[in-house]
């Protein structure tokens, strides 16, 4: 893990190791991160089910909402 | 002491008088004392044209038929970026602030002045980050600009992943559950709205990027404590080209000084962020 710090005051640029807040918020967002790809995967799912139960392919979908 | 004749070519025989040497000769030459007191007490008539030079204030100073004056004189520059102007006399200006550039101005004193550019868009940051968990644009917002133009242009990522951004000041991310983001992405087999509130940042995994993506960003008086919005066009390869347009808005009042750049899923981007400022009209 490597965080790069840039100032627009100098211009400088730092590369640090990340603190125990920001560890622990990286933590947080990786939750948030996980959840939201659990919910495109079941929609996902949840689409190709119905798309099953309609006997149509994507592309046949997609013509029809198009 | 007597005045100075002009300029004369000696031929062979011919004879030096007092007078030449006077006219010719010591009226023209660069005279060597210790200070102008010696001078003063040496040449009682001093003549219009004649040169002298000070050891104690190691300078060189001709006489303009009333006073003896300096040969460029005292430098007034003591700090690094300071310009060399005039007034009524030599004159010191300062240098301005990063972003500035110097303008004509009748109403300073020296005629000249440091100002933030009043049209046009201005650099304020471009700078390079390399297998960065996250990058931390600080201090890029201020009173200087309303708006801000953001490029970020990667070259490398360790690996596709979702793409988060916040806002930050005092160098800390504002977590605030006060992020919204709405935008449409259009892929190789469809077109996608999506839509999210009360995040804890911008996009709120909804974008992403990888080692082909760019992002072009206009935040909206960030500085301001005002809401804040930003509005963004991405472009990513991920199994295909993808287009991601939209805005986003925090919604509550904060003034702000920088950004963050949040790949997720603990990936590293390696890239370029570039930062303008939008010209106050």
């Amino acid at each position: 893990m490597k965080i790069t710090e840039i100032s627009g005051l100098d211009n400088s640029v730092i590369e640090r190791e990340p603190t125990p807040d920001e560890l622990k918020q990286m933590e947080l967002d990786s939750i948030d991160n996980q959840k939201a790809k659990n919910k495109e995967t079941e929609k996902a799912t949840a689409k190709a089910a119905l798309l099953n139960r309609l006997g149509i392919s994507a592309e046949e979908a997609a013509l029809l909402l198009g | 002491m007597a005045a100075g004749l002009g300029y004369i070519e000696f031929a062979t025989g011919d004879i030096l008088t007092a007078a030449a040497a006077n006219g010719y000769l010591a009226s023209q030459t660069v005279m060597v004392f210790a200070d102008a007191a010696a001078r003063t007490a040496a040449i009682t008539s001093p003549q219009e044209g004649m040169f002298s030079y000070l050891k104690d204030s190691n300078s060189t100073q001709y006489y303009s038929g009333s006073a003896w004056v300096s040969i460029g004189g005292a430098s007034p520059l003591t700090t690094k970026g300071d310009l060399y102007t005039y007034s009524t006399t030599d004159a010191r200006l300062a240098v301005g602030t990063n972003g500035q550039t110097l303008v004509a101005d009748s109403t300073a004193a020296t005629g000249l002045k440091w100002a933030a550019p009043t049209s046009g868009l201005t650099l304020i940051t471009k700078q390079s980050y390399s297998t960065a968990s996250s990058v931390n644009v600080n201090d890029v917002f201020s009173a200087s600009y309303e708006n801000y133009l953001v490029i970020v242009k990667n070259s490398a990522a360790s690996a596709a992943s979702a793409f988060n951004m916040r806002l930050r000041v005092s160098g800390a991310d504002n977590t605030t559950s006060n992020y919204s983001t709405a935008l449409t992405e259009a892929n190789n087999s469809a077109t996608v709205n999506r839509y999210n509130t009360g995040q804890t940042s911008f996009f709120s995994n909804t974008i992403d990027q990888s080692s082909v993506f760019a992002m072009v960003a206009t935040f909206v008086n960030p500085f301001a404590s005002t809401s804040t919005s930003v509005h963004f066009s991405n472009s990513v390869v991920i199994s295909g080209f993808r287009s991601q347009t939209g805005a986003g808005l925090f919604d509550d009042t904060a003034s702000f000084t920088g950004f963050s750049l949040l790949p997720q899923s603990g990936a590293t981007m390696t890239g370029v962020v570039a930062v303008y400022g939008y010209a106050i009209a």
